[in-house]
C-alpha cells in the first residue's frame, strides 16, 4: 500500500490507495506553517487509524513539503558562511543586474542569503579548460575556515570558478571543513550545480546551504514519526521539483531539489489521468486556499523549466526576474498566482473592488468559518450566493456559518454601493480574472490555443471555478477528477523515483567532436546506472530521459532539446541539427540553416518506472439516464432568482446527462 | 545632494604590469590581443549627505563587510578604532568635528 502527505499553504492532505480493496482513503487535516511537522504527524494518525482498522500495513510513504520556500522565506535560514575564488566576493551582490520594476528607481534588489562579512576570497585559480593556474593555499583555507566558524558559521557553501570542469579545489576544501563541522552541511558547486554561468551555481549552492539544517532537522523529525508507524519497513521519499520523488538521504545532500515540491504533485497527476483518459492537450489547472497553479500536458508530457527564483515576485503571473534567489534545477513548468478560496476581498483607495494577494490562511481563516476571521473572502461569497451548503462543506467536517459571511460582506457591499449577491458575484468575478491569467500564461502566451484544450480543474476550490474559466477560455471539456480536494496528493503516488545528472559541454555539434561527445555520454550514464544500482532498481524499471542544451555558436542562452539515445552516430548529428531549427523556430519566429550549433550541457533525468495505481471506471447506470436528484437550492443574484439542482456526486453515473445549472456535491 | 565627489570610470589594459595603459572611456574597434586583460572600474557616486554624519553602527557594518578600507573610514567618514576594533568614541567624535569644520 502506498500512502501521501502533501502539505499545502492551508491544507495537508492525506491519501492512502488500498491496491487490495481497490479504496481510496483521503482526508485534509489543517497545514501548520510555523510546525509544519504536526500536520504531518496528524495525517499520519489517520493513516494509522486506517491502517489499524484493516489489519494493514503501509510500504511506502511520499510527501510533499513546502519546508524549503518556507524556511528562506520566514527567515529561519541557516547562518552561511561561504568561499569564493579570488576577485568574486561579490557574485551575489552583483547578479544578474535584472531590475524586477525597470521603471522604479527605488527597488531593493533582494537582500544576498550571505553577508559580505562571511563571504571570503581563496587564493586559486582554474582555468575555462579545467587547468589549475594556481595552486590552492591549504593553510590560508583552513584558517579561513576557522576565522567563519568563530563567527557563527553553521553551514558552507564552495563555490569557484570553472569547478565544473575540474573539482579538485573545491573538493579539497571539502575535506578541509569536515574537520570542523558534519558533511551535511557542506555544500559545494560541483556537487550541487555542476554548469556553467557561476551566479546561478553560486545562488542555487548557496540556498542549499541556507536551508539544510532546518531541511535535516524536519526530516529527522518525520522519519523518527515513521519509525513509530511501522518500524524501518517503511520506504520514505519525498517529492522533488522536477515531479519525481527522492530518498531523505539525497535530500539531505541537494536540498534545493525541494523548492517546488508541492506544486509540482497535481500536474503528476493531471499528466496521468489524461495518459489513462487518452487526451492529447490538457491544461491543469489547481486551486486551493491560498493560490492557484496552472501548467500544461501535451502528449501525456509536462513542460521543464530551469529557470526558477524561490523567493521572487510575481506580477500578472508571470515571474519577475531578479526579484529572488535562482535555483538551477529541471523543475516543472508551472505558472502560479497567490489567489485562492481563502483571498481576502478589499477596497483601494480608488474605491475599486480587490481580491488578495492577502489570504485568511488557516487561522483565522475565512470568516464563515467562525475562527474569528472578519474579512470577507471568496469563500464567503461562495457561501452567501449559494454554491456552498453550509452543512455540507469538507463533507460535512467543517460547519459554514452564512450569518458571518453575509455580516462581512455587508460591509463591503455599503462601500461599493451594491447589493449583497452582487458584491458577492462581484468577489467571484474578480477572482476568476486572476485565474484566467494563470490560464492564458501557459497556453495562448506560449503559443498554444485554449480551445483545443481539456480543463482539468482541481484542488479545494478549482473545481467550484472550472465552468466559469472554461466557459472565458472557449473550452469546450472540463474534467473534475474524483477527490478533487486531494487530488495533488494523489499525483504523489504517481511519481517515480529519479534525479538527473548534467555535464557541460561546450563543444560545437560536428564530426570531429563525436569522440569526445560520446565519451560525457559514457560518464552521465555510468553515473546513472551507479544510482539505480545504489538505490537496487531492478533492470526493467530502469529509464533515462537525454536532452542536449544547443544554441547557436556565440549565442548567449540555449534550448533544450530532446535525444533519444547514449551515442551520437555520425548520421544523427542532421537530424539534431533540424530538431533544434524547428525548436529555434518556434521560440523566436526564425532560425538560421547554416549557422554552426554549439552543445552546452548534456543532461540525464535517470528514473525508476514504477507500476501506478489505476482510476477505477465509474459505472454505467442500470436503467434511467436521469441522475437522481438530491435536492433543489434556491440562489438569488440581485432581483433574479435562479433554481439550482443539486446532486450528490457519489450516486451519479458515467452516462448520466444533467441539464444545468446544478450542484455537484461530493464528499 | 551634500556627499563628496565621485570616482570616475576607468579602462585599464593590462593593469598592474610595465604594459599598462589607461584607455579613453569611448573607446571601439579596439583590438586586443590573446592573453591581454582589461579592467573596468566602474564610477562611483558621492553618497547622500555628509560621510562624517553617518551613523556610526552602519560605518562599522560596511568597514567589516570589507566595503571601505581602514583609511577611507579614518579619511572620509572621520570614525577612529582602538586597538580591539571597537569604536574609539571620544576619539570619533573629536575628528568629526575637525573635520565638519
Amino acid at each position: 500500500m502506498r500512502a501521501a502527505i502533501d502539505i499545502g499553504g492551508t491544507f495537508t492532505d492525506v491519501v492512502l490507495f488500498d491496491e487490495k480493496r481497490g479504496k481510496i482513503f483521503s482526508t485534509k487535516v489543517h497545514s501548520n506553517p510555523k510546525y509544519p511537522n504536526k500536520a504531518f504527524i496528524e495525517g499520519l494518525f489517520h493513516i494509522r487509524k486506517y491502517l489499524d482498522s484493516n489489519h494493514e500495513d503501509i510500504q511506502e510513504l511520499v510527501h510533499g513539503t513546502t519546508i524549503v520556500t518556507n524556511t528562506i522565506l520566514e527567515g529561519n535560514k541557516a547562518c552561511v558562511g561561504m568561499l569564493v575564488t579570488e576577485g568574486f566576493r561579490d557574485i551575489l551582490e552583483i547578479g544578474r543586474q535584472q531590475r524586477h520594476n525597470l521603471y522604479d528607481l527605488m527597488i531593493d534588489p533582494p537582500k544576498p542569503l550571505v553577508p559580505r562579512h562571511l563571504i571570503k576570497e581563496i587564493k586559486e585559480r582554474i582555468n575555462a579548460d579545467g587547468k589549475i593556474l594556481s595552486p590552492l593555499n591549504i593553510e590560508d583555507t583552513t584558517r579561513i575556515i576557522e576565522n567563519l566558524i568563530e563567527n557563527g558559521v553553521e553551514s558552507l557553501a564552495v563555490t569557484l570558478l570553472f569547478s565544473f570542469e575540474n573539482p579538485v579545489h573545491e573538493k579539497q576544501i571539502k575535506s578541509i571543513g569536515l574537520k570542523y563541522m558534519p558533511k551535511d552541511y557542506i555544500f559545494v558547486s560541483s556537487e550541487i550545480s555542476p554548469e556553467f554561468r557561476e551566479y546561478e551555481r553560486a545562488s542555487t549552492t548557496v540556498v542549499a546551504a541556507a536551508v539544510a539544517p532546518q531541511v535535516i532537522k524536519y526530516l529527522n523529525e518525520l522519519e523518527k514519526e515513521l519509525t513509530k508507524l511501522n518500524g524501518s519497513k517503511i520506504k520514505f521519499t519525498i517529492m522533488h521539483s522536477g515531479g519525481g520523488t527522492i530518498l531523505p538521504g539525497n535530500v539531505k545532500k541537494q536540498p534545493h531539489k525541494l523548492v517546488e515540491s508541492g506544486p509540482a504533485a497535481g500536474l503528476m497527476a493531471a499528466t496521468q489521468l489524461t495518459k489513462v483518459l487518452g487526451i492529447k492537450r490538457a491544461i491543469s489547472f489547481d486551486m486551493g486556499g491560498t493560490g492557484a497553479k496552472a501548467g500544461i500536458i501535451l502528449d501525456g508530457t509536462y513542460q521543464y523549466t530551469t529557470e526558477y527564483e524561490i523567493g521572487g515576485g510575481i506580477h500578472h503571473s508571470q515571474r519577475l526576474k531578479g526579484s529572488g534567489y535562482p535555483v538551477r534545477f529541471p523543475m516543472l513548468d508551472i505558472a502560479e498566482v497567490g489567489a485562492g478560496a481563502g483571498s481576502i476581498a478589499w477596497i483601494n483607495p480608488g474605491g475599486l473592488l480587490k481580491v488578495g494577494p492577502k489570504s485568511a490562511g488557516v487561522i483565522p481563516g475565512p470568516a464563515c468559518y467562525g475562527k474569528g476571521g472578519i474579512n470577507p473572502t471568496v469563500t464567503d461569497a461562495h457561501l452567501v450566493i449559494g454554491h456552498l451548503a453550509p452543512d455540507y462543506f469538507l463533507g460535512g467536517k467543517q460547519t459554514l456559518f452564512p450569518k458571518l459571511a453575509i455580516k462581512t460582506l455587508i460591509n463591503l457591499s455599503k462601500t461599493v454601493n451594491l447589493p449583497l449577491e452582487e458584491t458577492a458575484q462581484g468577489i467571484i468575478n474578480i477572482v476568476n480574472v486572476n485565474m484566467l491569467r494563470v490560464l492564458e500564461l501557459v497556453s495562448i502566451d506560449r503559443g498554444y490555443d485554449p480551445r483545443a484544450f481539456t480543463l482539468i480543474a482541481f484542488g479545494g476550490a478549482g473545481p467550484l471555478h472550472a465552468c466559469d474559466l472554461a466557459e472565458k477560455m472557449a473550452i469546450k471539456n472540463v474534467i473534475i477528477p474524483l477527490l478533487p480536494g486531494v487530488f495533488s496528493a494523489w499525483g504523489l503516488l504517481f511519481a517515480d523515483m529519479s534525479t538527473y545528472f548534467v555535464e557541460t559541454v561546450m563543444l560545437n555539434l560536428n564530426l570531429k567532436n563525436i569522440k569526445k561527445i560520446n565519451q560525457i555520454f559514457n560518464r552521465l550514464s555510468l553515473k546513472a546506472n551507479q544510482f539505480f544500482e545504489k538505490n537496487k532498481v531492478p533492470s526493467k524499471n530502469r529509464s533515462m530521459d537525454i536532452s542536449l542544451d544547443l544554441r547557436y555558436l556565440r549565442q548567449n542562452y540555449e534550448l533544450n532539446v530532446k535525444y533519444d539515445k547514449l551515442t551520437m552516430l555520425q548520421r544523427d548529428l542532421v537530424k539534431i541539427k533540424n530538431q533544434f531549427h524547428k525548436i529555434h523556430e518556434a521560440n523566436y519566429g526564425h532560425y538560421f540553416s547554416n549557422a554552426i550549433i554549439q552543445i552546452v550541457n548534456i543532461r540525464i533525468m535517470a528514473s525508476e518506472k514504477l507500476s501506478k495505481p489505476g482510476f477505477s471506471k465509474i459505472k454505467l447506470a442500470s436503467n434511467t439516464s436521469k441522475a437522481a436528484k438530491y435536492g433543489t437550492q434556491n440562489i438569488q443574484i440581485s432581483n433574479y432568482i435562479k433554481k439550482y439542482k443539486i446532486y450528490h456526486r457519489s450516486i451519479l453515473r458515467a452516462d448520466h446527462v444533467i441539464h444545468g445549472p446544478a450542484i455537484i456535491q461530493e464528499e | 545632494m551634500g556627499g563628496s565627489a565621485g570616482e570616475c570610470e576607468q579602462f585599464l589594459l593590462n593593469p598592474e604590469t610595465r604594459e599598462q595603459k589607461v584607455l579613453h572611456s569611448k573607446l571601439s574597434n579596439f583590438i586586443m590581443k590573446k592573453g591581454e586583460i582589461l579592467r573596468v572600474v566602474t564610477a562611483g557616486g558621492g553618497g547622500f549627505g555628509p560621510a562624517i554624519e553617518r551613523d556610526l553602527d552602519l560605518v562599522i557594518k560596511d568597514y567589516l563587510s570589507g566595503k571601505i578600507s581602514n583609511k577611507q573610514l579614518r579619511d572620509d567618514y572621520g570614525v577612529v578604532l582602538t586597538n580591539a576594533g571597537t569604536v574609539d568614541y571620544l576619539l570619533t567624535s573629536n575628528l568629526r568635528k575637525i573635520q565638519g569644520g
